[in-house]
């Protein structure tokens, strides 16, 4: 494993389904940073997918909670924003 | 919930030596040509017709083929002659790529895949201009991709405009969530394989509009509904929550990329002369280059060029080598 942010991580959540390339790119690039994070699958997660619509107003996935903040779609500059990644 | 650290990408099932994106005549002729030379090689493909020559009623000025011949059926006897010589074909539709590095992966509807060299062959039927609503309710309503964001769409009613076979499959697959699935076709049949189209017709959640033509997506900020142009029957609105759109244009596909390769200004990729792009191991062939004739047989030489261009980067050779019979 390599280095450890310095700050604690934000929590991350990634609101997604299987068939979905842009969440398994998210996901794929959390695992390549050592960003922890949980997958929420709203294909199985009805109430889930309905939170995801209330919080977000988005139909589509991936939507991704960075500490509570959401980001829309697979935004690589926003999510290295959010968890201080390079 | 639950956590998920499972590394799907790697294993070997999923790794190849070459994946070529695209099954044209271009993708198909490189899958000829790299599984002859003993690579591992998987096409992906959205499906039969969703491509120029799939769409081709008849060609007759294809060497060695004398009298006429469907598009589809041609494109069929060459993915056959790909299979023949081990290449696998898979219809999956390519989302996002990672084309940095040695390995390079490829995150598609099915899953994720990686491979060693990739040979782009999209073609040039992508979309060009948006209808009214379409970017403004993105996300909220307007998806492209049914089998990722159909869940949402619960008991609700749905359209789908396009067409092609990726378009019919979508509407299949969403008939599996969605209380009713409107099929808007903007021409006055499906362009899909005879077996769909009685799928369709079958299907009693699905309600089958030829000859529509979706103008605008109405809704403040969720979907509410579509304008319809009717052929030769003026317009109507249909109420709906979902705008699932499939429809095909003349614009290089290169949105799968998301700018990993650089474009021209009207939006093709670059190559050598070995169908080589800026990127090592990346290669690009036929239509998404869009600086030649739009032929079946061009096509198919550009992906013989590539298909060897590949061979001799992945064996580390000088040259290219023309002929691999025993």
């Amino acid at each position: 494993m390599s280095s450890q942010p310095a700050k604690p991580q934000p929590r991350v959540i990634v609101f997604s389904t299987p068939t979905c390339g842009f969440c398994n790119q998210a996901k794929a690039y959390f695992r390549q940073k050592n960003v922890r994070y949980t997958d929420v699958d709203v294909s199985r997660d009805q109430s889930a997918a309905r939170d995801m619509v209330r919080r977000s107003g988005q139909q589509g996935v991936p939507v991704i909670d960075i500490g509570g903040t959401l980001v829309l779609g697979f935004n690589r500059p926003k999510i290295d924003q959010l968890l201080g990644l390079k | 919930m639950s956590f998920d650290f499972a590394l799907s990408a790697g294993a070997d099932d999923n790794h190849y030596d070459v994946i070529i994106i695209g099954g044209g005549p271009a993708g198909a002729t490189a899958a000829i040509y790299t599984a002859r030379a003993d690579l591992k090689t998987l096409i992906l493909d959205k499906g039969l017709t969703a491509g120029a020559l799939g769409l081709t009623a008849k060609i007759a000025n294809y060497p060695g083929i004398v009298g006429e011949i469907g598009g589809a059926e041609l494109l069929e006897r060459m993915r056959e002659q790909a299979v023949s010589f081990g290449a696998k074909l898979s219809t999956d539709k390519v989302q996002g790529v990672d084309l940095e590095g040695e390995v390079k992966t490829l995150y598609t509807n099915q899953g994720t895949v990686t491979a060693r060299a990739v040979i782009i062959a999209t073609g040039s039927m992508g979309r060009g201009q948006r209808v009214a609503g379409e970017d403004r309710l993105l996300g909220r309503g307007v998806s492209y991709c049914a089998t990722c964001d159909a869940a949402f769409f619960r008991d609700q009613d749905v359209a789908v405009a396009g067409n092609s076979d990726e378009a019919v499959e979508e509407a299949l697959f969403l008939t599996r969530f969605a209380r009713k699935v409107y099929l808007l076709s903007p021409t006055p049949e499906l362009k899909a394989p005879a077996h769909r189209v009685a799928e369709v017709n079958a299907n009693p959640k699905l309600d089958l509009r030829l000859g529509a033509s979706l103008r605008e997506i109405l809704g403040e900020d969720k979907v509410e509904g579509v304008r319809v142009a009717l052929r030769g029957q003026g317009e109507e609105t249909l109420a709906v929550t979902g705008a699932f759109v499939y429809l095909q244009g003349g614009k290089p596909v290169t949105d799968f990329l998301q700018g990993q390769l650089a474009t021209s200004e009207t939006g093709c990729l670059m190559v050598d002369r070995e169908f080589a792009t800026a990127v090592p191991g990346v290669y690009a062939i036929g239509d998404v280059l869009c600086n030649h004739i739009k032929q079946a047989v061009v096509a198919a030489a550009e992906g013989a060029v590539a298909g060897m261009s590949v061979e001799k980067h992945l064996n580390g050779r000088k040259q290219l080598v023309v002929d691999w019979s025993k």
